[in-house]
C-alpha cells in the first residue's frame, strides 16, 4: 500500500502542453493502449452560457455539428469515423461542449481535418436544422418527460439555482426548445466556436511532436476570434424551505434527495478539496451513512452521498436515499438529519480522513488504465477555470487535506441554508409534512 | 494481444494477457449457470445469492468486508446474468494479494447472516419496484415473455415480490453448492502480472472450490413455436410522453456458419449507430426518434434479434410501417457492396477500442471463452468477417429478415396502428 500511495503523489498523466498561435490549447498524453488514439475537442461553452429564452441551444448546436459542412454531408462525419472502425460522439453540460473520436492512430490526421473543419465551416441548412429539433424533443421526452425521477431531478435543480443558469435543464425547457431557430443556432455558433475558446486533448499511441504538427496544419489555420466573457448571474442565499414533490402513477418505490448549493472551487480551493474527501467518506459503503441508517437502524434500503465541484461556478453536495418499506419518508428524513448533525458535532476521525484520502488517490493510477481518461480530466478542468497543473497536482492537493478542514466542511454543510429537498412518490402517497 | 493459455498447479485452466504499462490487474471470472437455472418459484435466487457474497465473510461482517475492499481500492463485483454468475476483480497490482484474500473468503466462507439476508432481499425488491416504473422494462418483459413462453428465458432474473418472499438462506447455500465449482469455472487475467503470479493467485482464488457443479440442465429455447408464434403485436396501454416500441425476430447461434454475415446485416440495418439504415432514415432524415437500433442476442440456450425505438405517440403507426418497409427491402436482397464493406471494416477494427483497458480486454476475452472460442479467436474472428461476401449477406438478410415474422411490443398511447395490424392488449406489470 505504501508503494501505491507514493506513486500517486507523482504527477498523474505527464502531459505535453502547447498553445497554438491562434490560441488553441493542445494537450498530448502518449500511452501504451494499443494502436489507437482518443481525439477530444472541448469548447468553453455550455448550457449556462445561453441567453434568456434560448435554453437548450448549446445542446441543440452539439447535435447540429454533425450536419452539413462545406466539405461533409449531413451525417457523413460519423459515417467516415465508423467506416474506419472508430467511434465518435459528443456531449454537452453547463460549462462545456465536447466532441470525441476513438480510432486507429493512423487515422488521427483525418479526424483532425474533419474536427477542425466543423469548427468554422458548419452550414446550418434550414431543413437539416428543423428536422434535428424534432430529434432533440424526442431526446427530451425519453430522458426527462417520460421519467418521473428525471423530472424530480430537473425540478430540484431549478429550485436550487433560482437565478444562476445552472437552474436550467441542459437539454432545455421543452417550450423553448420547440421554438429554437436556425438564426439562433448560427448566432450561438459564431459567438462561441473558435480555436481560442477550445481545448484539444489527444491521448494514446501518439508522439507530442507529431500531434502538434498535425494540429498546426489543421486547427492552426483557423483565425482567432473574439470569444465572449462568461458572465453569469449569482444566486442569493435561499431563505425559504424548499421541498418539491413528483407524484406519478408508475412510481412504486418512493425516493428522497437533498441537494445543497456549495462554494465554487474557484472561490475556496482548499474547501473544495475538503468537500471531495468528505464526499468520499460519507459515500463509502462501509461509512457511517450506510452502516448506521441502512444496517443498524434499518430505516433505509440504501443511501448515497455525492460532492460535485467540477463546475465553473457553484458546486453541489447531494444525498439520496430509498426509505425502508415499513418506514415513513418523514421518519427516514429525521434519522438522516439527526445522524448528519451528530457527525458534525462529534467530528470525523483523523484515521477515517486518511483512509478516504488514500481511496481517492488510487483513482489517479486507475485513470491511466483508460484511453479517454486524460481527455476527460484535462477537458473538464480547462473548461471550468482550472489548469493542467490542477489536474497533475490533484493527488497532492487531496493529500494535503486535514481532518480539521473536513470537519469544518461538514459543519458548514449542515448549517448551509441553500438546499432543496425532493421526494418521488407513488400517486397514492402524501408528501412529508413537517 | 498475446493470449497465453495457462494451467495452474491445482489444474485450473485460464487465459492470461500480461500488460505492464500501468500497475493494475483485472481478473474476470464466470461460472456457467445463471438466473435461467432458477426454478419459476425461485426467480431472483441467483441474484440474491451473488449479492450475499458481498455481505461479509469469515471474521468480517458486511461493513468490515466492504470497508477493507474500499480501503484497498479493490473493485469486486459479482452478479448473476442470464446464463452465468460473473465476477470482476480490479485493483492496483500492489493491492492484488489483499483482493485475492477477500474474494477467496467471500467465495468460501460467506457469513449469510439473517439480518444481512433480510436487508439484501429488501434491496432487491426495491430495485424491482424501480425497474417496473420504466416503460422500457415493461416492453422488454412482455417481449421476452411472449418470445420465450414457458422457457426460463421468459422469467424475471431479479424475481418478483412473491418469489423473493419464499426464498430463504438455505436456498442460497444450496445455490452456491450447485453453481460455484471448478468444472464450470472460466477465468481470464489481464494486467501487470507475471505468469507465475497469475497461476498462484488463480489457485488461491478458486483452488478450494468443489470439483463438480450440479447446475440444473436448461433446455434449448425454440422460437417461433406453436405456443409463441411470430408476427404478433402486443400493446400495453399507458399515458406518457412517448411510446416505447420493442421488437424481435428469430436470431442466430454464434456457432452458425451465418453468424458473421448476420452481424454484417445487423450492422447495416440497425446495429451500426449513426451509420445504420434505421438511424439514418428514421432519425436523421425524418426526425422521428432520438434512438433506434437492433442487436443480435446469442445466448447459451436460444437466440433472438431485437430492436427498439422511442417514438412520439402520433408517429408510431408511420414509423412501424416505415420500418416494416425497410425490412422488406432488405429481405429482397437490398444490401450494397459499400454497406457490406463498411460493416466489415467497422466490426473488425473497432474491436481494438474495447481492448484499451485491462478491464475491457478481460471482459472481451471472458465472453469469448464462455462461448467456446479458442484463445486465438481474434484472428479467427477477423478472417470470418473478412470472408463475408455481398451475396452471403444478402442471402442471410433474405432468410432472417422476414417482415411477417416480426413480433412487436408497444408501451404507450399511439392513436392508431399501421393498416392491418391488430394488437393484443396486455397489462402494465406491477408486481
Amino acid at each position: 500500500m505504501t508503494i501505491a500511495v507514493t506513486n500517486t503523489h507523482a504527477s498523474v498523466f505527464n502531459p505535453h502542453v502547447t498553445t497554438l498561435d491562434n490560441g488553441l490549447t493542445v494537450i498530448v498524453v502518449p500511452s501504451a493502449s494499443g494502436p489507437v488514439v482518443s481525439h477530444m475537442l472541448w469548447y468553453k461553452v455550455g448550457a449556462a452560457d445561453e441567453r434568456d429564452g434560448e435554453t437548450g441551444l448549446a445542446h441543440y448546436l452539439e447535435h447540429l455539428m454533425f450536419k452539413s459542412t462545406k466539405t461533409l454531408k449531413a451525417g457523413e462525419f460519423s459515417k467516415v469515423v465508423a467506416a474506419l472502425g472508430g467511434e465518435d460522439n459528443a456531449f454537452t453540460s453547463y460549462d462545456y461542449t465536447a466532441y470525441f473520436q476513438q480510432i486507429a492512430s493512423a487515422e488521427l490526421p483525418r479526424m483532425m481535418t474533419m474536427e477542425a473543419g466543423r469548427m468554422n465551416d458548419l452550414l446550418l441548412k434550414d431543413d437539416e436544422v428543423l428536422t434535428e429539433r424534432d430529434v432533440v424533443l424526442r431526446e427530451r421526452a425519453l430522458r426527462t418527460d417520460d421519467d418521473p425521477a428525471a423530472r424530480l431531478g430537473e425540478t430540484v435543480q431549478a429550485s436550487l439555482f433560482v437565478h444562476h443558469p445552472y437552474g436550467r435543464p441542459v437539454i432545455g425547457w421543452g417550450h423553448e426548445v420547440e421554438k429554437l431557430s436556425v438564426q439562433q443556432a448560427r448566432d450561438f455558433y459564431r459567438r462561441w466556436y473558435g480555436p481560442n475558446n477550445a481545448v484539444l486533448v489527444v491521448s494514446g499511441d501518439v508522439t507530442p511532436d507529431a500531434v502538434v504538427a498535425l494540429a498546426q496544419n489543421t486547427y492552426g489555420k483557423i483565425p482567432t476570434f473574439q470569444a465572449p466573457a462568461r458572465v453569469r448571474a449569482a444566486d442569493p442565499v435561499l431563505t425559504a424551505d424548499r421541498r418539491v414533490v413528483v407524484k406519478d402513477k408508475d412510481v412504486q418505490q418512493p425516493q428522497w434527495q437533498r441537494h445543497y448549493r456549495v462554494t465554487p472551487w474557484r472561490d475556496d480551493k482548499e474547501h473544495s478539496y475538503a468537500m471531495e474527501v468528505l464526499g468520499e467518506y460519507l459515500n463509502n459503503p462501509a461509512g457511517p451513512l450506510v452502516d448506521q441508517l441502512v444496517r443498524q437502524q434499518k430505516v433505509m434500503v440504501d443511501i448515497a452521498a455525492d460532492y460535485d465541484g467540477r463546475n465553473l461556478d457553484d458546486g453541489t453536495f447531494s444525498f439520496t436515499f430509498v426509505p425502508a418499506d415499513n418506514i415513513t419518508m418523514h421518519a427516514a428524513e429525521d434519522a438522516f438529519e439527526k445522524l448528519l448533525a451528530d457527525l458534525a458535532q462529534k467530528g470525523v476521525a483523523a484515521a477515517d480522513v486518511t483512509a478516504a484520502i488514500q481511496r481517492l488517490q488510487r483513482n489517479a493510477v486507475f485513470a491511466r488504465d483508460s484511453l479517454m481518461a486524460p481527455g476527460y480530466a484535462f477537458g473538464l478542468a480547462l473548461t471550468t477555470g482550472r489548469t493542467v497543473a490542477d489536474v497533475e497536482q490533484w493527488p497532492a492537493r487531496i493529500g494535503a487535506v486535514t481532518p480539521d478542514q473536513v470537519n469544518a466542511a461538514l459543519r458548514q454543510l449542515v448549517a448551509n441554508p441553500s438546499f432543496v429537498t425532493g421526494e418521488l412518490l407513488p400517486a397514492s402517497l402524501s408528501p412529508t409534512v413537517h | 494481444m498475446n493470449v497465453q493459455e495457462m494451467i495452474s498447479a491445482r489444474g485450473i485452466s485460464f487465459w492470461l494477457v500480461e500488460k505492464h504499462d500501468v500497475p493494475v490487474a483485472s481478473i474476470h471470472f464466470a461460472w456457467k449457470g445463471g438466473v435461467e437455472t432458477n426454478p419459476p418459484a425461485q426467480q431472483g435466487l441467483a441474484k440474491l445469492a451473488t449479492a450475499m457474497l458481498m455481505e461479509g465473510a469469515g471474521d468480517l461482517d458486511a461493513t468490515a468486508f466492504q470497508g477493507q475492499l474500499a480501503d484497498h481500492g479493490i473493485s469486486l463485483n459479482i452478479d448473476a446474468t442470464r446464463d452465468y454468475i460473473q465476477g470482476q476483480l480490479y485493483a492496483l497490482t500492489a493491492d492484488m494479494p489483499k483482493a485475492i484474500d477477500l474474494t477467496q473468503l467471500a467465495l468460501t466462507k460467506p457469513r449469510l447472516e439473517a439480518e444481512a439476508f433480510t436487508r439484501t432481499r429488501a434491496q432487491q425488491l426495491s430495485s424491482i419496484k424501480q425497474s417496473m416504473a420504466e416503460p422500457d422494462w415493461q416492453a422488454r418483459y412482455r417481449l421476452m415473455q411472449t418470445v420465450f413462453g414457458g422457457h426460463p428465458y421468459a422469467l424475471r432474473g431479479a424475481g418478483t415480490a412473491t418469489t423473493l418472499a419464499t426464498i430463504g438462506i438455505d436456498d442460497v447455500k444450496t445455490f452456491y453448492l450447485s453453481h460455484i465449482a471448478r468444472d464450470n469455472l472460466h477465468v481470464v487475467v489481464v494486467g501487470d502480472m507475471t505468469a507465475d503470479n497469475a497461476k498462484t493467485m488463480v489457485d488461491q482464488l478458486f483452488g478450494a472450490l468443489p470439483d463438480k457443479s450440479t447446475v440444473p440442465t436448461v433446455p434449448q429455447a425454440t422460437w417461433p413455436s406453436r405456443e409463441s408464434p411470430t408476427g404478433q403485436t402486443i400493446w400495453v396501454k399507458r399515458k406518457g410522453a412517448q411510446t416505447i416500441w420493442q421488437w424481435a425476430l428469430p436470431g442466430v447461434d454464434d456457432d452458425d456458419p451465418d453468424w458473421f454475415a448476420a452481424n454484417v446485416v445487423n450492422y447495416v440495418w440497425g446495429g451500426g449507430g449513426f451509420s445504420s439504415r434505421l438511424m439514418q432514415e428514421v432519425r436523421e432524415e425524418q426526425g422521428l426518434t432520438y434512438g433506434i437500433g437492433t442487436g443480435l442476442s446469442a445466448m447459451e440456450h436460444g437466440n433472438v434479434w431485437m430492436g427498439k425505438a422511442a417514438l412520439a405517440d402520433d408517429k408510431v403507426s408511420h414509423a412501424m410501417t416505415y420500418v416494416q418497409g425497410m425490412i422488406a427491402r432488405l429481405h429482397q436482397g437490398g444490401l450494397t457492396q459499400d454497406e457490406v464493406d463498411g460493416a466489415k471494416t467497422y466490426l473488425i477494427n473497432s474491436l481494438m477500442l474495447d481492448l484499451t483497458s485491462s478491464r475491457g480486454m478481460a471482459q472481451v476475452l471472458l465472453d469469448w471463452k464462455l462461448s467456446g472460442r479458442a484463445a486465438g479467436y481474434l484472428a479467427e474472428r477477423t478472417q470470418g468477417l473478412q470472408a463475408v461476401t455481398l451475396e452471403h449477406a444478402n442471402r442471410v438478410a433474405k432468410k432472417m429478415l422476414d417482415p411477417a415474422a416480426m413480433l412487436s411490443v408497444l408501451v404507450g398511447s399511439p392513436p392508431s396502428l399501421p393498416p392491418g395490424v391488430t394488437a393484443k392488449e396486455a397489462l402494465w406489470q406491477n408486481e
